[in-house]
């Protein structure tokens, strides 16, 4: 078994963090930008969201509302893609070398 | 009354099927009660659950009796403010899935004080999280059970505290005999059976408008006593603090519920764990359009109708019979009668789960850990988990029939508030942030679980409408704004002015716990934990 320190120092564990970092940062601002921005126009814009978008009765709120559901659905999916395509491998490989070494 | 009479009373449907779903669960429990030998098979069903079932498996937590009645009677009382909910239940997941899925997989086995007491000294942080596992469970379930009892109530008419022993007695079963493995088939089926049976109403709602969207809208706007005031925000949320407030304790709540957080034990790897997470984000995402539709079609299909509604407008049996009413409108009462059955399914699933979580912290915990120091055998730890679930069901029971007339509305907010303040901060510092100490854990832990308490004494919710005071000393409704910077301060404070020798051990085992829970080396075979 390899110890912590050797895996810190395989190319691929610095790839991992490096991957990691890049996906999970942007996403996770991206969730919590969208779900705030929703609240704090919820809270502070009311007047805004009410707004019926083109001639039918629907409002921009519902709308948003809906959009902002989809997103996390898309945000989930996108994430595990990512993470299937790119950093799976990466796992894989640092777990068969900690262990034959 | 007779047989006879009590059959003409209530839909015989519903109770046909109910006793179907009953029957199925027991068989389900009786399947896996032969499967269930070790503490991994009770816990966490040997770690053989897929990420497609356990993602059902988590949706059908989240469609919960009160999410499928409480938010279709929010959108039927006040349209939009029902979505604020959905959404706050939903936006939780992506955080989970980004920032902790993989770790907690890979570094606990059965639930997340595994985690949480990871590289700190066993004892005390455990202690704590078993503490924040047990008063949030308590709190749900005691809302869940009334809730529960309520229902049966107005749909089978039976008495409350038969329906509520009723409740208890078959969540004992199934738990105690049957254990993560038959908690989770339970959960999934009746995930299953809601799907469907929501799915039938919305289409049925829609196919009256030829599924057009502002159809719907319009003719809503038009019959509803608000009238354009359902497409926008109501006084759900008044001010700005407390909607922030609010959308935290929903967002990060569901990255601290014990009992959700215990699913992701129950698959294999990191890789079934995130995909658990897309599964049950797509289905409560895909639950929450639907309950939205069903919401504005009980509009539609109940308003003003004598069949429903009662003089004032009121709708009979209350809002949270929305959903039922309107498959009855739509469905007929064979619709209707499924649709209840499956309401009470959802009951039964849930308070299952919050049990077996409750079960887990009491045993698993404060049991072999911390009383027995890490030295119960197998078959010790075994007989305290179903003590201990006899005596949570015993104890469901009796906080159901002690609060019935009591508001438990509250309940679930401050389960939510104090698993996003207790037990998330304290996740997720300990997993990132190589500074964390034992006591920084355990003092911002216990931190934010008595703010939130607190502050929810102090506010309306209690403070007035439980306690009967006349103005409230807290002004917001919702504390989780304030208990959770309450708690990552705490965190921070105890953790950077600890000197001591545990402190320094705490941050030294950082580096490995890090690479474990990036890396999943060593979790099957590795350290008994």
């Amino acid at each position: 078994m390899l110890s912590t320190d050797e895996i810190r120092m395989l190319p691929e564990y610095r790839e991992l963090m490096h991957k990691r970092r890049r996906i999970a940062v942007p996403l996770c601002l991206l969730m919590l930008a969208a779900y705030y921005s929703f609240i704090l126009m919820v809270a502070y814009a009311p007047h805004t969201l009410a707004q019926r978008a083109g001639d039918g009765v629907t409002s921009y709120g519902i709308i948003a509302g809906l959009a902002l559901i989809l997103l996390t659905f898309a945000i989930t999916a996108f994430h595990v893609w990512y993470v299937n395509k790119n950093i799976a491998a990466l796992v894989d490989r640092i777990q068969a070398k900690a262990v034959t070494k | 009354m007779s047989i006879s009479d009590y059959l003409a009373t209530v839909n015989t449907g519903a109770i046909l099927i109910f006793f179907a779903f009953v029957a199925l669960t027991l068989y389900i429990t009786w399947w896996a009660a032969k499967r269930t030998r070790t503490t991994k098979d009770f816990y966490s069903a040997g770690g053989q659950i897929t990420g497609v079932q356990n993602g059902l498996a988590i949706a059908g937590d989240y469609m919960s009796a009160a999410s499928f009645l409480g938010i279709s009677g929010l959108v039927f009382t006040s349209g939009f403010d029902g979505l604020l909910y959905s959404i706050g239940f939903l936006v939780g997941w992506p955080i989970i899935l980004l920032l902790i899925a993989e770790p907690l997989r890979n570094l606990g086995r059965y639930n997340f004080s595994d985690v949480a007491s990871f590289r700190f000294r066993q004892r005390p942080i455990r202690i704590m999280a078993a503490f924040g596992s047990l008063t949030t469970v308590a709190l749900y379930l005691i809302a869940q059970m009334v809730g529960a009892g309520k229902l049966i109530e107005v749909l089978f008419h039976l008495p409350y505290s038969s329906a509520v022993v009723i409740v208890g007695v078959l969540m004992v079963a199934y738990v105690s005999f049957g254990g993560m493995l038959a908690t989770t088939w339970v959960q999934l089926i009746k995930a299953v059976l809601l799907l469907i049976g929501a799915t039938i109403v919305a289409f049925l709602v829609m196919a009256h408008f030829n599924f057009s969207f502002t159809g719907l809208f319009s003719k809503a706007v038009e019959v509803h006593a608000k009238g354009g005031g359902i497409m926008e925000p109501g006084g759900m949320v008044k001010d700005p603090v407390s909607a922030i407030s609010l959308g935290l304790a929903l967002m990060f709540g569901t990255a601290g519920l014990p009992h959700i957080l215990m699913r992701f034990f129950t698959v294999r790897d990191a890789r079934q764990a995130n995909r658990s997470v897309v599964v049950a984000t797509g289905f409560i995402g895909y639950f929450y359009i639907l309950t939205f539709i069903i919401g504005f079609g009980a509009i539609v299909f109940l308003t003003g109708n004598p069949a429903y509604v009662d003089g004032t407008g009121a709708l009979v049996g209350g809002s949270n019979m929305a959903a039922v009413q309107l498959a009855d409108a739509v469905g007929g009462s064979g619709m209707m009668g499924f649709i209840s059955a499956v309401a009470f399914a959802t009951i039964l699933a849930v308070v299952s789960g919050l049990t077996l979580a409750g079960a887990s912290a009491i045993s698993h915990d404060l049991y072999a850990r911390v009383y027995k120091d890490g030295q119960a055998t197998e078959q010790q730890e075994m007989k305290v988990s179903r003590i201990a679930t006899v005596g949570l069901g015993i104890l469901a029971i009796v906080l159901g029939l002690l609060f019935e007339k009591q508001n438990v509305a509250f309940m679930v907010g401050l389960a939510f508030a104090i698993a996003a303040s207790a037990n998330f901060p304290v996740i997720l510092l300990s997993m990132y942030w190589r500074g964390m100490t034992t006591r920084g854990a355990v003092f911002g832990g216990t931190l934010g679980l008595l703010v939130a308490i607190g502050l929810t004494i102090l506010s309306k919710t209690v403070w007035v409408s439980v306690l009967g005071y006349e103005a409230p000393l807290f002004p917001y409704e919702y504390p989780a704004l304030f208990s959770m910077t309450a708690a990552f301060l705490g965190i921070w404070f105890f953790s950077v002015t600890d000197r001591s020798a545990q402190g320094e051990q705490d941050r030294a085992a950082f580096d490995a716990q890090y690479v474990r829970a990036q890396t999943g080396v060593g979790i099957e075979g590795g350290s008994h934990h």
